[in-house]
Formats: structure tokens, C-alpha cells, sequence
């Protein structure tokens, strides 16, 4: 009797197993779906989109890139950095990948316009240099890759222009009238009008801002507009314009073509800065564009880049590539007590760029 | 083995299966139709909520741009003469009645900014594509954006102000997000269930519960936000705790007023609570299931069970007379067919009791006549035992079960199967019967019993069958053998003795008639009473009956080397009781040596004899004078080797050395050997790293290498080679050869820096004598030239400098020249002391400008050199130059001469307190075109040619120096006595 039971209970418990799993795999085809995961394999996207300053970058090596990485690279430009961010802003998803300068990447990191940076995807980004890469808006590169830096400052044509030192006030004098450009943006605009008022180019106070307005208003009537620096270097070429308020590397640029233009660092001191790669949030080719960002960082292409443009990089060991005109020239690679006088932007908050907003508008009206 | 299928088990799974297959088939449509239907409400009354909250929205949002529209018609922004005062003052209207707008701008279609409530805009607006579409008459709402502080999320009206259906200015107004949530904030449905708005990217952009927003959904997946189209769709995700959510979404209708990018207005829940009631639904389903399959299994167990019974009791039945209880009669009631098995079953079990009753009773009989005699009765077929009574177990000492089946050679022992087969074979082939048979077999307590048996054949079941009766003979047997035993015992014993004393006395004749030592015994008086063959083969003749005291004078007369006293002392006095081994060697006139031992013996009772063995060590002493003379001929020809040789054994111990490693260390062979080297020769606690002895040692093949050793005392080179010694006695020595190769190695350099200058020579004549041409030309034309042109003429300088240049070049060419001319041409005999004299005239002025110190030390003895005396005071001056321009102001030169008598040589030593030499630079200063000093000051071929001249007069030049001390230049030069012509 005892082993006729116990071969039957075998088998039941058998039979029993067999429609339970048969009853869960029904179950979970139904419930889960395929729950194999996708290949995660990165991927370069066909087409990337860069909003850069016009002739900022060596088209050589972008070409060189397209060729590596069989990436169609499309170059939109902006001509200030406000025109770049409502162009981020509005258009969202059609940027992979922006240049700006570091004082507003705390800003736009905090309006969230802005991706994190996946370093692991931009292994040069070893290469740049700590002291270059430690900032005061974002010392740990979370959010931007440093690209060129420069200084803004004072470029005059030295054929009308015979001054020994220039310095700011050659900007608002009387005697180049209608011969003065200035740049069409608002926080560079205010820097040369703050210097000379004594001031440090990142002033809050709100007095001594006013002062630098009525400075500025005085002097609208003697130049010749405020201009995007493309349209400057233009103005510069031909000679119509004797001294503009104007970026480093345009400056030497046009001293290229024009032997009579010279770029003055203002003893006094000058803004200096740094353009970093961002990438922005709604971007779909986050890969492509650190891919991108990692084929500029090396030596060999920042400083084919460099020697272009005319601006030092962020790249130290990118100096045995460069030219020796570029390396040696002390309006690029400044001299220490020179560079120890110049100062960075600070982000601006919502108070001060508001007022700002509001004195610029007023100058403008 | 595999297990054959139950009835009963088939039985209860076909009705589990009739029974509950179609039973979860609906109870499983049920769950899936019934939780869809459930979960599809659930998403309808979303959809209902949500479509309800996007009409209010989009109503919300219409009111604000109709608020835009209205401020943008009033007269003030259309009047030419409108100052900014009364226009700004009609837009705090709007902002202030309202209190929906933050801020409000009115921008040029430029995109200055021509008025504004607050200025609180960041970026270019005139740049953003919703300016440019307002610029086109559109009003435009932007997506809702993060301002400056990165909390606040904002959205921006454009409104275009149209004059004459032209657009003549925009109108932007800034509304923060919060105006919005005032709206969302007051639908709330269930626990858990919230209505978002989601942007075009699946942020968040709208939620009653603020910090909601950015802290516990991360958004909607992109993968959620449908293609154009697509009305509504339900949406499933988790927050950043994991809680997952379920919900619905719509995309608000598009609003001809005004043009904005999608939005999605989302409804959500948490999943446990949106869909309880089809978990409700779904568990109540499965219980039900659960309770349906139990009975369905109970059923079946009855059932199965029940149909079975009757065959479980014919089974059981059958299973009890196959125990052997006959008769047994089951009780079925089932169905007819089985009852009738039944029925038959039980006929058949009671006959079979009958039968078997009735044959019992008849074997019984038969038995009884075999089972009650007292000799063993059996019976045999086919070798095995079928049958034995009570008496036969008891003879062998089995229990009934052990005998019967088995074969009759179970019991019977191995040595014995033979013979009993062979009787077997005999019994049942020519059916005779033996008269009698013994036959031993082995009790079960292993005893061995012998039996006498009288087999008989006898046939049953038509077969033949062994049978008969058996007795215990055992006793007797074995009286008879243990007699035997002893007599055989007896025999074997006195043979095996007798042989055992004629071996023995064999053995030890043989041993001392074979020796190879003489033997001899003696009795107490000397009187030898034997000897062996060797004893006479020694003395040459037999001593047998000779005193031993006799022989042995005769053999060894007394003499210088040999004192008889010590061999009589040998042989003992004969009242002397005990006796001790004393053994001598004598020597016979150097050509025989002989080892002497004498020796008492005891024989028992008085009988004592004296016992002598004598050895010849004539050949051994031989062999041992001629080893201790080859070794030291080794020790000789090792010795007369002057470099250094060690033996070395593989644990690194010295075991050899030869004179030069001890005049080296001053010390005797005594105090080197035995000692490791490498803390003996170098102080250390383990083989040297790298030691080459280490590398011989793994490879057993033999290395020759160079050594550098450095020390206060200098820089020393050997040339250091190991071999392993290969004769297997000495398997793992190895030989050191180290050979000290410091002067070699100077003069091997000294020899390529003679070929190097030689060929750099040669080149350098041919290249000198091709460019001298060309130079001469441009030294000519540039001075014909010069003398065209006046001192004040523009290009006068450039020419000078032509000129001077190609003069530069020129000097660097005859240096070039004089270097590679290989003779030396002209020969005289003159004086080095004035010569030396001539050049520091030369460089007086010089030495003064830097106040230079010069001494002379010059010996008067010199003799005339006889040589090529311009180019030696060429050498002279290189050298003298190279001093006066290494001296810093106030340094000191001393030259001194000297004349040595033995070598018969001239050296002129130039010794400055300038800066010196680098150690890296001193094997290069000969080389052409080495110089250190700055580019135009030094051609760098003074040296090389200087070196060239001494080489061409046989002479040597060596420069030694401490760099920031002194540097010397030493030239050795031979003198020329010999060399007159």
C-alpha cells in the first residue's frame, strides 16, 4: 500500500510543477513583455550641431573630424552671447554643442539649459591645464570644457592712431569721432566705462554703475555704433574704423590682414576670459558632441586651432605645436604683472542683470 | 529500474485534468477581460478629469493673451505722439490690475527693448524664435523656461502691437509658472492622484505639490510622449523612490489664438491605488481557483481510490500464498468480472492447500527412516548435496541450510578435489562402486575430519543420484600421521647438520687460503704452525715450522730505518695471559713496505696461539708519493700564472687560490681558503647581485666578462672568466680567471682615437683643399670690392663683414690642414725650453691683461729634440691658449720641463688653476671640432691637431684634470740621441 501512495504523490507533484511554471511563463510574457535589454553600445549620431562665435575654430580640423568620425558637422554662429542662449531657449533639441563664455556657465547650469559632462567620454580632457580649468563658475568641469581664452581690449589702427600708450581713454575721446566701435554686448560695454571711473570691471553698486552709463551715453555720441565683432573686424580691414573695443584673437586676426592695426592690452588692466564647450540639456547627441569636444582638446588640433584664431588655449601641452609669433606675443601670453591687473566677469544675478537690462536699453533708446 | 505506472495515479490525474483544465482557461479569460475592463475605467475617468483641466487651461491661457491684445490696442502704442511716460504707465495697468504678469516689455522690431515693467529678461528676446514669429503677426506663448535663480519657472507672452495690419512693435510679457499651479492646484483625486502638465520633453513643468516637481519624478520617459497625432495615451512610470505610478495624458488642444509647443496635461496615481480594485478582482479570482482545484483533487483521490479496492485485495491475497499461507480466501464486492476473479481465486487457494497436505504427509514417511540412524546418510546429483540427515550435520558440524544446494567440494579441500572427482567421474561412468573411500572434509569450525564413505548409485525422478552412508574415521588418521612426522623429522635434522659443519669448515679455509694478506699462526713460543699462500708468496719461502722471530730477522736485517726491538716488541712473552692488537710497518730498503699486525687468540681451555696478518703497502706508499707530487705541480703551474685565479665551489667557499690573489692580500694560502668570497673579497652577507659565478653556476657553461671596479682607489678593469671544473669528483667547483686589463683598455682607447683622427684626417685634407678655392675667390672679389668703396659707403660694412668672415674661414681651413697632413715635413734639432719660451713671448700681453700668473719650471738638462719645430710650437701654443682662456683674472700657469733619465723622455707638463674639464667631456677634447668655448672663439681643432703632431713624433699626450681645480696637459717626447741622422 505505502509505495502505491507514494509513487502517486510523485507524480501529482510532478504534474503539479509542470502547470504552475507553464502558468507563470504565460503570466509573465503577458504582464513583462521581451524584457531583454537594449544594446547599449554608444553610438555617433550622423549630424552635429555646433553654435560657435563666427571663425572661431579652424574648419581644417572640423573637416578632419567629419572624416574620422563620418559626422556631418553643421556650424551655426552667434554674434552675442545672449543671441546664443535665446537660441538654446528657443529652438530646444536642435544644439548638441555651444561655446560660451565661463561666467555665465554658472548661470545657465543653474536655468538648467545646460547637460552635465560625461567625462569618461573626453579622456583629453586630462590636458588642460588645472590652473586654466579652476574657475570660480564651475572648478571641477561638471558642465564645460575650457576651449580658448583671451582678453578684451583695444585694437587701433596705427597709421592714425600715433599715441605711445593707450590706454581706455582713448575710447571716449573727442578727437576720433565716428572712428570708434564698440561691441554690441552689455556687460563688455560696461567694462571700459567702469575702468575708467576707477571701478573693477565686475562693480554691483549700483551709483557707480549709474556713473558708468552717463559715461557711456556721453560717448555714444561720438562713436561710430555698437557692432557685432565680426562687423568690427570688418571696419577694422578696410580702415574706416581707427580704434575699436574689440576681443584679442579678432584683433590679431585683422593685424594679420592690416599691418597698420595693432592690439593693445590696456596697462590698466583688461577683462579677461574664458569660452568653454557647453553642451545644452535638450541636445539628443550628447555623445557625438563629447566626441566632438575630446577631438578639439588635442594637442596637436587646439593648437591648429589656436594658431588660427589667435587665442591661447586651455591646453598646456599643446605649446611645442604652436606658432613662436603667437607664443611669444605678450597681447596673447600675457606678461605676469599685466595678466595679475586683469580680471574675470562674475555671474551676474537677477537683481544686477536686471539693472543692467535696464541701463543698456535706456542707453540704446 | 525504472518504476512501472499505478492504475490508480493515471486514473487520478486524467480526471484532474478533464476536470480543471478548462476551469483555469476561465478563470484566466475572466481575470485578463475583467482587470482590462477595470483598468481601461480607470484611465477613461482620467482622461474625462484631464480633458476638463486642459479646456480650463487653455481658457486660462486665451484670457492672458486676450489681456496682451487688449494692452496692445490701446491708443498709446499706436499714436505717433505718445510719449514713453503714458505708454509704460497703460502697461502697469494691465500688470498691476491683473497680477498674472511679472514683468511686461515693449520691444522694437529690432528687438530693443524700448519699455519695460522690471527689465527682468536674460537673454537676447529679439533672437528667440518667438519674437521672430510675433514679428509675423502671431501671438506666441514660449515653453515654460528656468530663470536666473534656476527655481522659478517662467513662460513668455509675445504679443505683436498691430497698426494698419502692420506690425509695428511686440509686446512680451513674462507670467511665472505659479499662476498656472493656482489653477492645477485645486484638482485632487483619491489618495495619490495629481494632475501634471509636461512639456514638449517630458519635464515637469506643473504640480500641486511644488518640491514635488523637481525632487520625486524625474519626468516622463521621452519614450512616452507620443508622435503628432495622437490625442491621448496612457503613461506608467516610477519616482525617484520607486513608487510606481499609472496615469493618462492629453495633449491640449492647439488654440487658434495663439501658438505654443505641445503640452500635456498628465493625470496620475499611484498604481496600488488606481488599480485596487482589479487586484481585488484578480485575488478574489485566485482563491476561487484554489478552492475549486482542492476539491477537484479530493474527488479524484476518492474516486481512483474506490475503482481500485478490488484489484488491491486479489493483489494482496495472491501476495499471502506466496507467503505460504495456502487457503487464504478473499472478500470482494465490486463489479460481476471482478467478483468472478474473486471467486476463482479462492477455488484455486483452497485446492492447492489440499494438494499440498496430502504430499507432505508421504515425504514424512520416507524421511523418518534416514533421519533416525547414527551414521551420516546423503545424497548427491550432480556434485551437489540434496539431502543429509541429523547425523551427517552433526559429523560436520553445519546447520541444515549450510549443506543442502551446495556442491560437495564447499567442503572438501583444494588438494583433495582431484581425486574425489576422479572417484566421482568412476562411480557414475562404469557404475562401480569402490570399496571404500576416505575423504577429508572441513568442519565449520575449519577442523579437518576424514570420513569413510560407501557411495552408492541410485536413481530418482529418472536421474542418478549418489547415495550412501559415511563414518568419522578422523582419530585414526591422525594417530598415524604424527608418527610418521617424526620419523621423517628425524632424518632431515642429522643431514642438514652434517652439511652445515662441512660448509662452514670450507668457508673459512677458503678465506684465509684466498686472502690477499698473509696469514699465519703461531703457538706461544713463535713456532709457526700455518700459513696461507700469501705468507709464502711475501716471504718467499713457506714458514711453516720457522720461530717467527726467526722470519722475521730475515726479512728485516736490522738496520738505520728499521728497529728489530719494535718487532720482537710484537710478539707476545709466552707466560704474557692477555694480548692487545699491535700492528707496525716496517720498511725493507725502501722497496718493500709491510704492515704488521699481531694478534692473540683464545681458543677455550687454556689453548691460546698467536695470530699474524701481514699487509704489503708497497704499491699504496708508491701511489701516495706520486699524488702529493702532482699536486704540487698544479699548485706550481697555477702559481706561475700572474693574473688571479681562484677555485670557487658552488656554496661560493674558496678552495683553491693561486700566488697573486695571495701577494695581492698579503696574506698566507692557510688564511684565504675555506672562506665564502663573497665576504671574504667584498664584505658582504650574500653572493654579489649579478654575480657572473651565479649565472655559470645555473648554465654549467663557462663566461668570459669584463668587470669595472670602483673604489678609493680608482676606476680598475678585469677581465674576469669562469669556467665549471667538469671531472665528476669536483662536479661543482668552478675555476676564476680574472685578469686585471685597466692599461689594456687605456691603450685599446688610445688606438681608436689615433684611427679616428686618422681617417677625420684624411676627409677633412680633401674638403679643405675644395673649399679653399671658392674661399679664395670671395676673399679676393670681396677685397677688390672694398677698395672701390669708401669707409662712409652704404655698403662698406655689409663687405667688412664678408671679408672678415671668409678670413675666419681661412684660419679654420690651414688649422684643417695642418691637422690632416700625415708627414712631418721639415726636421731639426732645437731646443724645447726655448721654443717654450718663444710662445709664452707670444702670449705675454695676454697673460698681463688678465694678470696671469705664469711660473717656469724648466729643467737645464734637457737634451735637443730633433723634430718639426714649428709644428711643435704649434702644439705648444694650442696648449698654452687653452690655459691663458680657461684662468678666471689672477690665475696661475705653471710649465715645467723635465728629462727622465731611465725612459730617456722629454715631458712638458702645462698645469693652469682654470675652471677644468668635465669628466664627460674629457674623452672628446681630442676630437676635431670639440670645443666649449663660444661659437667664434674656437674652432675645436686645436687639440686634435696638437695630438696629430705628437702622435707624427712618436711622442704621447695626456691631459688630466679636477674640474673647478687644475687642469695638465703632459707631452711626453722622445729623445732624439739616438734618432741623429
Amino acid at each position: 500500500m505505502k509505495g502505491i501512495f507514494a509513487r502517486h504523490e510523485g507524480v501529482s507533484l510532478h504534474f503539479f510543477t509542470a502547470l504552475i511554471s507553464i502558468f507563470m511563463v504565460l503570466c509573465s510574457i503577458l504582464i513583462g513583455g521581451c524584457s531583454f535589454c537594449g544594446n547599449k553600445e554608444q553610438r555617433l549620431s550622423d549630424t552635429l550641431t555646433v553654435l560657435n562665435w563666427e571663425d572661431y575654430i579652424e574648419m581644417g580640423v572640423v573637416r578632419s573630424f567629419e572624416k574620422e568620425f563620418g559626422v556631418k558637422v553643421i556650424i551655426r554662429t552667434f554674434a552675442s552671447e545672449d543671441e546664443m542662449i535665446s537660441m538654446v531657449l528657443s529652438d530646444p533639441g536642435k544644439y548638441d554643442l555651444a561655446v560660451t563664455s565661463e561666467s555665465i556657465v554658472k548661470t545657465i547650469t543653474d536655468m538648467g539649459l545646460i547637460a552635465p559632462i560625461d567625462k569618461k567620454n573626453i579622456p583629453n580632457i586630462s590636458g588642460i591645464d588645472p590652473d586654466i580649468s579652476n574657475t570660480p563658475g564651475d572648478p571641477l568641469m561638471q558642465f564645460s570644457v575650457p576651449y580658448l581664452w583671451g582678453t578684451s581690449g583695444i585694437a587701433v589702427n596705427r597709421r592714425y592712431v600715433t599715441a605711445d600708450v593707450i590706454d581706455w581713454g582713448i575710447l571716449f575721446d573727442r578727437r576720433y569721432a565716428n572712428r570708434i566701435d564698440m561691441l554690441n554686448d552689455i556687460q563688455e560695454n560696461f567694462a571700459p566705462a567702469l575702468k575708467m571711473i576707477g571701478c573693477s570691471i565686475n562693480a554691483r553698486d549700483k551709483q557707480d554703475l549709474t556713473r558708468a552709463q552717463n559715461i557711456l551715453k556721453k560717448q555714444r555720441l561720438i562713436i561710430r555704433g555698437y557692432f557685432d565683432s565680426q562687423e568690427i573686424q570688418e571696419h577694422l580691414l578696410d580702415g574706416s574704423t581707427y580704434i575699436a573695443f574689440l576681443y584679442s584673437g579678432d584683433s590679431l586676426m585683422v593685424a594679420q590682414e592690416n599691418p597698420d592695426i595693432e592690439y593693445v592690452v590696456p596697462p590698466s588692466g583688461a577683462p579677461i576670459w574664458l569660452d568653454s564647450w557647453v553642451i545644452p540639456a535638450t541636445s539628443k547627441n550628447k555623445n557625438t558632441a563629447e566626441a566632438f569636444i575630446n577631438y578639439i582638446l588635442k594637442p596637436e588640433n587646439i593648437a591648429t586651432i589656436s594658431n588660427y584664431v589667435w587665442y591661447a588655449n586651455a591646453v598646456s601641452s599643446s605649446n611645442r605645436y604652436l606658432n613662436s609669433e603667437l607664443l611669444e606675443s605678450r597681447s596673447i601670453y600675457l606678461p605676469a604683472p599685466l595678466l595679475a591687473r586683469c580680471e574675470y566677469y562674475l555671474p551676474l544675478d537677477e537683481t544686477t542683470n536686471q539693472f543692467f537690462n535696464k541701463l543698456w536699453y535706456e542707453l540704446l533708446r | 529500474m525504472k518504476k512501472a505506472r499505478s492504475i490508480r495515479s493515471d486514473i487520478f490525474i486524467l480526471i484532474v485534468i478533464i476536470a480543471f483544465v478548462p476551469l483555469a482557461v476561465y478563470f484566466l479569460f475572466d481575470i485578463l477581460s475583467l482587470t482590462k475592463e477595470l483598468k481601461r475605467n480607470v484611465h477613461k475617468s482620467y482622461i474625462d478629469l484631464i480633458v476638463h483641466y486642459s479646456k480650463d487651461l487653455n481658457i486660462f491661457l486665451t484670457d492672458r493673451i486676450v489681456d496682451l491684445k487688449l494692452l496692445s490696442q490701446s491708443p498709446a502704442f499706436k499714436s505717433p505722439n505718445a510719449t514713453h511716460d503714458e505708454k509704460i504707465s497703460e502697461i502697469y495697468k494691465v500688470q498691476d490690475y491683473y497680477h498674472y504678469f511679472s514683468d511686461i516689455t515693449l520691444m522694437s522690431l529690432d528687438g530693443t527693448a524700448v519699455l519695460s515693467t522690471t527689465y527682468s529678461f536674460f537673454s537676447d528676446l529679439s533672437k528667440t524664435r518667438w519674437f521672430l514669429e510675433a514679428t509675423e503677426g502671431r501671438s506666441v506663448i514660449t515653453d515654460p523656461y528656468r530663470d536666473l535663480s534656476g527655481i522659478d519657472l517662467k513662460i513668455r507672452f509675445f504679443v505683436p502691437v498691430v497698426d494698419n495690419e502692420k506690425v509695428v512693435s511686440i509686446l512680451s510679457a513674462r507670467m511665472n509658472m505659479e499662476k498656472i499651479w493656482e489653477v492645477s492646484d485645486t484638482v485632487r483625486f483619491g489618495e495619490t492622484g495629481y494632475i501634471l502638465i509636461v512639456d514638449q520633453f517630458g519635464n515637469i513643468v506643473s504640480n500641486p505639490n511644488r518640491s514635488m516637481i523637481f525632487e520625486k519624478f524625474p519626468g516622463l520617459p521621452t519614450g512616452e510622449i507620443p508622435i503628432d497625432g495622437v490625442k491621448s495615451f496612457s503613461v506608467e512610470f516610477a519616482d525617484r523612490d520607486g513608487i510606481e505610478y499609472v496615469g493618462s495624458a492629453v495633449v491640449m488642444d492647439k488654440n487658434p489664438l495663439f501658438e505654443m509647443a505641445p503640452l500635456f496635461i498628465v493625470a496620475i496615481q499611484q498604481k496600488n491605488e488606481a488599480y485596487s480594485l482589479s487586484h481585488y478582482v484578480l485575488i478574489r479570482d485566485l482563491l476561487e481557483m484554489i478552492a475549486v482545484l482542492s476539491l477537484i483533487i479530493l474527488v479524484s483521490i476518492y474516486i481512483s481510490a474506490r475503482m481500485t479496492q478490488p484489484i488491491q485485495t486479489i493483489i494482496d491475497g495472491t501476495a499471502r500464498i506466496a507467503e505460504g499461507n495456502l487457503g487464504t480466501t478473499i472478500d470482494v464486492k465490486s463489479w460481476k468480472e471482478i467478483n468472478r476473479i474473486a471467486e476463482a481465486f479462492n477455488m484455486m487457494s483452497r485446492n492447492l492447500l489440499t494438494y499440498t497436505k496430502e504430499l507432505k504427509s508421504s515425504e514424512e514417511r520416507y524421511r523418518t527412516l534416514v533421519e533416525d540412524i547414527n551414521d551420516g546418510f546423503y545424497l548427491v546429483q550432480d556434485n551437489t548435496i540434496v539431502y543429509a540427515n541429523d547425523a551427517a550435520f552433526e559429523m560436520m558440524g553445519y546447520e541444515r541450510g549450510e549443506v543442502i544446494g551446495k556442491i560437495i567440494y564447499d567442503f572438501i579441500p583444494k588438494e583433495d578435489w582431484g581425486r574425489i572427482a576422479s572417484n566421482y567421474r568412476d562411480i557414475m561412468n562404469t557404475n562401480t562402486i569402490p570399496d571404500k573411500i576416505e575423504i577429508p572434509i572441513i568442519k565449520k569450525n575449519g577442523e579437518v575430519i576424514y570420513i569413510e564413505a560407501q557411495p552408492k548409485i541410485v536413481s530418482m525422478d529418472e536421474k542418478d543420484l549418489i547415495a550412501g552412508i559415511f563414518i568419522d574415521i578422523s582419530a585414526r588418521r591422525k594417530r598415524e600421521e604424527v608418527l610418521n612426522e617424526d620419523r621423517k623429522f628425524l632424518e632431515r635434522e642429522v643431514k642438514k647438520k652434517s652439511r652445515e659443519l662441512f660448509e662452514s669448515e670450507q668457508k673459512y679455509r677458503t678465506i684465509v687460503e684466498s686472502a690477499a694478506d698473509g696469514i699465519f699462526l703461531c703457538e706461544l713460543n713463535g713456532a709457526v704452525i700455518s700459513a696461507n699462500k700469501s705468507m709464502t708468496e711475501i716471504l718467499g719461502v713457506s714458514p711453516v715450522g720457522m720461530d717467527c722471530r726467526q722470519f722475521f730477522e730475515r726479512i728485516f736485517p736490522a738496520s738505520a730505518e728499521t728497529d728489530s726491538t719494535d718487532i720482537t716488541r710484537l710478539i707476545p712473552a709466552p707466560d704474557q695471559t692477555t694480548y692487545t692488537n699491535t700492528s707496525i710497518t716496517v720498511d725493507k730498503r725502501g722497496t718493500l713496505n709491510l704492515d704488521i699486525k699481531m694478534n692473540a687468540i683464545d681458543l677455550g681451555k687454556g689453548t691460546r696461539f698467536i695470530q699474524g696478518v701481514v699487509r704489503d703497502t708497497t704499491q699504496r706508499k708508491a701511489l701516495e708519493i706520486a699524488v702529493e707530487n702532482s699536486k704540487q705541480r698544479l699548485q706550481a703551474a697555477f702559481d706561475a700564472v700572474s693574473d688571479r685565479m681562484y677555485m670557487i665551489d658552488s656554496d661560493y667557499v674558496i678552495k683553491f687560490v693561486n700566488r697573486s690573489v695571495a701577494e695581492e692580500l698579503s696574506l698566507p694560502y692557510t688564511d684565504i681558503l675555506e672562506r665564502k668570497c663573497y665576504s671574504f673579497l667584498n664584505t658582504k652577507n650574500e653572493p654579489c647581485a649579478g654575480c657572473p659565478l651565479g649565472l655559470v653556476m645555473t648554465d654549467h657553461v663557462g663566461i668570459t666578462d669584463e668587470v669595472m671596479v670602483s673604489d678609493k682607489d680608482g676606476t680598475r678593469f678585469y677581465r674576469v672568466s669562469i669556467y665549471p671544473v667538469v671531472p665528476a669528483s669536483f662536479s661543482h667547483d668552478y675555476l676564476v680567471h680574472s685578469r686585471h686589463i685597466t692599461e689594456e683598455k687605456k691603450i685599446q682607447e688610445h688606438l681608436i682615437q689615433s684611427d679616428r683622427l686618422i681617417s677625420l684626417g684624411q676627409l677633412s685634407a680633401g674638403v679643405a683643399h675644395e673649399i679653399n678655392n671658392p674661399l679664395t675667390s670671395i676673399l679676393g672679389y670681396t677685397q677688390i670690392l672694398l677698395q672701390e668703396k669708401t669707409k662712409k659707403s652704404e655698403d662698406y660694412d655689409d663687405l667688412k663683414i664678408i671679408e672678415e668672415q671668409a678670413l675666419n674661414c681661412k684660419t679654420i681651413l690651414n688649422d684643417l690642414l695642418l691637422f690632416s697632413r700625415t708627414r712631418v715635413d721639415k726636421k731639426e734639432f732645437f731646443s724645447v725650453n726655448e721654443v717654450l719660451d718663444g710662445v709664452i713671448l707670444i702670449n705675454q700681453k695676454q697673460m698681463k691683461d688678465k694678470k696671469i700668473v705664469l711660473k717656469r719650471k724648466f729643467s737645464k738638462n734637457l737634451s735637443p729634440f730633433y723634430g718639426n719645430q714649428i709644428k711643435l710650437t704649434q702644439v705648444f701654443l694650442n696648449i698654452i691658449k687653452n690655459a691663458i682662456d680657461a684662468v678666471d683674472k689672477k690665475g696661475k700657469i705653471i710649465i715645467a720641463t723635465s728629462y727622465d733619465e731611465k725612459t730617456k723622455r722629454i715631458e712638458v707638463a702645462i698645469e693652469d688653476n682654470g675652471h677644468g674639464i668635465d669628466r664627460d667631456n674629457m674623452d672628446k677634447i681630442f676630437d676635431p671640432f670639440f670645443t666649449t668655448k663660444p661659437p667664434g672663439q674656437g674652432t675645436g681643432l686645436g687639440l686634435s691637431v696638437s695630438y696629430g703632431i705628437i702622435v707624427e713624433h712618436d711622442g704621447a699626450i695626456y691631459a688630466r684634470s679636477e674640474p673647478g681645480k687644475r687642469t695638465i696637459f703632459t707631452i711626453m717626447l722622445p729623445s732624439s740621441l739616438h734618432d741623429n741622422p
